[in-house]
């Protein structure tokens, strides 16, 4: 499902808004990596007393043929032990680790109990910056577990020699280059699953860490989502759904309780855009929903410029993965 | 030092096959009955003569049930070779080790399973934990868990060092329909594709489209193999054994060789092909025809360059020249390959290239004294020579 709403003025206080739906389009999709399905895009246009135009909603859907879904590409469960179990730890503390030979000082990837230089079976690690480029590459039309369709495979060369193979993520995938410069990003995959991940940088930029995301304009808000947020935002949107509401009938629905409307969801992400100073008078947002968000869920929403200071994107993740993503734009809408 | 590989002192005397299908309708182990009973016959034996058997780690029919079933009896020799389609040439290696060292006589060597209608190997599969399948989940927690997503991720480094295009994957792909195409037992028989067709076809994983990518069969094929006296009083021209190499290379992993320096080149089909001419004393101008692995088109040309048809990043200059039309100057997968007569990891290129040597083949050659086959690459490959009288 997405939404996109497109704001003609600010709302002020005392405003009386009536909104109209239109069918907008019913398309059939054949190129959906799950299946064949149909979209139905239904248009709301809200207009103040004076008929003046104050917003317009687009919200598409997508309803599946239940009998020709393809499932998600679920990732493969890291398979961890005695040789590589202090990377994922590394993983877990968001540090991406090189194993190094406690003798030899050699640098070694995918981790392995004997250095192939010494031979010797006692080993350390480093802590590598994050930074390196992209040496291969491939592009899967499938849909994968926390990222979606399409999405993108590297062999990242660190710039501490080493080579390893992650997802390049935030980059169109006609984007992406053998030799681009990227930099690590640690994300939530799935449930209880964070992974390193990497991201281009621009070019020329040489920033660490915690620097580049200060630079880049990326903030982290943590909000603890309570079953009050969620009935209640419900109420405010004029959602009678029982699924936000009424946990047995959320069941029934085959939801595991109680769950944020969209609505409210779009709310708190474009909440992320007053405060990073956006002025959304006339601005627009493109949002993009994945798990649903129920009640008890630590949400961490980030959001970080785009190429200018008039564009955002906020991703609302939890440990569950992926919840909704938005593209939102300032004052530039007509 | 190395001692000397018995070259020519082996030979292959009969072989075998089912049909080639995506549904067989029976078991496993029926069609490796089949088919090794079909190969004995060929070489004028009974199963009774048969004193080894080798085949795959991956197969399903054991030697034993395979024993009872056919009435073998007494078996003196068996082994299995590793990294699924790298082995196919590495079972007749075995099977010449084992009759060297005299532990066998008459070794068969087969391959049979409903990859299609069964477990299908293109597919994301749940593993059990092992060395190697604690390596591969370095690439499988990202989504890279396909045999085709591993093979495109070294086509996009050979396109980037060496200026190929998907458009010389596709010549391949083309070449090896098109001699399906006149093969009768070949699945894509009378269905040739042009390269519109190879562009048109969807992503498999890019750079990969789907006919870049091998078929998935049901079907088995089995090899005879005995030694010198034996094979010269049978019915059939012995197909000697000039070369068989198995080989690994450095930082070997089993579909994600990733760290080596360069992974535009397959480092072991170049530590196979250095066995392949120092055993056989022949060089590669002197092979008539070439049953290369064709499991990824991409893969073809890097054959093409480990064994010096060709200098590194070349072959595609090789290919454009008509090299491997069947009136080139090295005229490939003359049955059609993995990608037109069907997927029998490999074995079945082996047996295209004894009906080249002994003149039986259906797109047969004029003149064709020395074939090479090759096994799987990317992973542990092999490959063996073979040479008539």
């Amino acid at each position: 499902m997405s939404l996109g709403l497109t704001w003609s003025r600010a709302l002020t206080f005392g405003d009386v808004v009536q909104g109209s739906c239109t069918l907008a389009a019913v398309d059939a999709v054949d190129g959906a990596p799950q299946g064949p399905a149909i979209d139905i895009c239904v248009k709301t246009e809200f207009h103040d007393l004076n008929g003046e135009r104050v917003a317009i909603l687009q919200e598409v859907r997508r309803f599946f043929d239940l009998a020709k879904v393809k499932p998600l590409v679920s990732r493969a469960a890291p398979m961890v032990g005695h040789d590589n179990a202090f990377w994922w730890e590394g993983v877990a503390r968001r540090e991406l680790r090189i194993q190094q030979c406690a003798d030899c000082g050699q640098l070694r990837h995918p981790p392995r109990p004997m250095c192939p230089q010494c031979r010797s079976l006692h080993w350390a690690h480093i802590a590598a910056s994050g930074r390196g480029t992209i040496h291969s590459y491939t592009v899967h039309h499938t849909s994968l577990e926390g990222l979606g369709s399409p999405y993108v495979v590297a062999l990242i060369d660190l710039e501490e020699g080493n080579r390893l193979i992650s997802n390049v993520i935030d980059v169109d995938h006609r984007e992406v280059r053998i030799g681009m410069p990227v930099q690590v990003t640690f994300h939530h995959v799935g449930p209880a699953q964070m992974l390193p991940l990497f991201r281009p940088v621009a070019a020329g930029a040489s920033l660490d860490g915690a620097a580049a995301a200060a630079e880049a304009g990326t903030s982290v808000t943590d909000v603890e989502v309570t079953a009050t947020d969620i009935v209640v935002g419900a109420l405010r949107a004029g959602n009678a759904d029982p699924a936000h509401h009424d946990g047995k009938a959320a069941g029934a629905q085959g939801l595991r309780g109680i769950c944020m409307d969209a609505v409210t969801t779009a709310a708190l992400i474009e909440a992320q855009a007053w405060q990073a100073g956006l002025d959304m008078q006339r601005g627009a947002i493109d949002i993009r929903f994945g798990e649903p968000i129920y009640a008890g869920t630590a949400l961490q929403l980030t959001r970080e410029f785009g190429g200018s200071h008039r564009m955002i994107t906020c991703r609302a993740t939890s440990a569950a993965g992926l919840h909704a993503q938005a593209t939102i734009t300032e004052g530039s809408a007509p | 030092m190395k001692p000397k590989f018995p070259s020519n002192e082996t030979a292959i005397v009969g072989i075998g096959a089912t049909e080639f299908s995506k549904n067989s309708g029976r078991s496993e182990l029926q069609l490796a009955c089949e088919c090794i009973k079909a190969a004995v016959e060929d070489a004028g034996l009974e199963p009774s003569d048969v004193d080894g058997l080798v085949t795959f780690t991956l197969d399903n029919s054991a030697e034993i049930d395979l024993s009872r079933s056919l009435g073998i009896g007494d078996l003196s020799y068996f082994a299995r070779t590793p990294y699924g389609g790298g082995g196919a040439c590495a079972t007749v290696a075995h099977a010449v080790a084992a009759i060297h060292a005299g532990l066998a006589e008459v070794v068969v060597c087969y391959r049979a399973f409903n990859e299609r209608s069964g477990v299908r190997f293109g597919q994301p599969v749940a593993v059990r934990p092992s060395s190697d399948s604690i390596n591969m989940n370095w690439a499988t927690v990202y989504g890279l868990n396909t045999a085709a997503s591993f093979a495109a991720m070294f086509a996009r480094r050979y396109m980037h060092d060496y200026g190929a295009t998907s458009l010389d994957f596709g010549a391949v792909a083309v070449t090896s329909r098109k001699h399906a195409a006149t093969n009768p037992a070949a699945w894509f028989y009378q269905r040739p594709i042009t390269l519109e067709d190879h562009q048109k076809s969807r992503w498999i994983v890019e750079p990969l489209h789907l006919l870049d990518c091998c078929q998935e069969s049901d079907g088995g094929v089995a090899i005879v193999v005995t030694h010198k006296e034996r094979a010269r009083s049978m019915r059939n021209a012995p197909a000697w054994i000039s070369a068989a190499a198995i080989g690994s290379c450095s930082e070997q992993e089993l579909m994600t060789t990733y760290n080596r320096p360069d992974i535009a080149v397959s480092g072991e089909m170049q530590v196979v092909g250095r066995q392949l001419w120092s055993q056989s004393g022949l060089r590669p101008r002197d092979m008539d025809v070439a049953q290369l692995y064709d499991h990824f088109t991409p893969l073809v040309l890097q054959q093409l360059e480990a064994l010096e048809f060709c200098d590194i990043g070349q072959a595609r200059h090789f290919i454009a020249d008509g090299a491997l039309e069947l009136d080139g100057a090295l005229p490939l997968n003359t049955h059609g390959g993995q990608l037109g007569e069907a997927y029998i990891h490999g074995m079945n290129g082996i047996a295209e290239a004894v009906r080249q040597l002994r003149g039986t083949a259906v797109n047969q050659l004029a003149d064709c004294r020395h074939a090479l086959v090759t096994a799987g690459t990317a992973v542990p490959t092999s490959a063996l020579i073979l040479t008539k009288d």
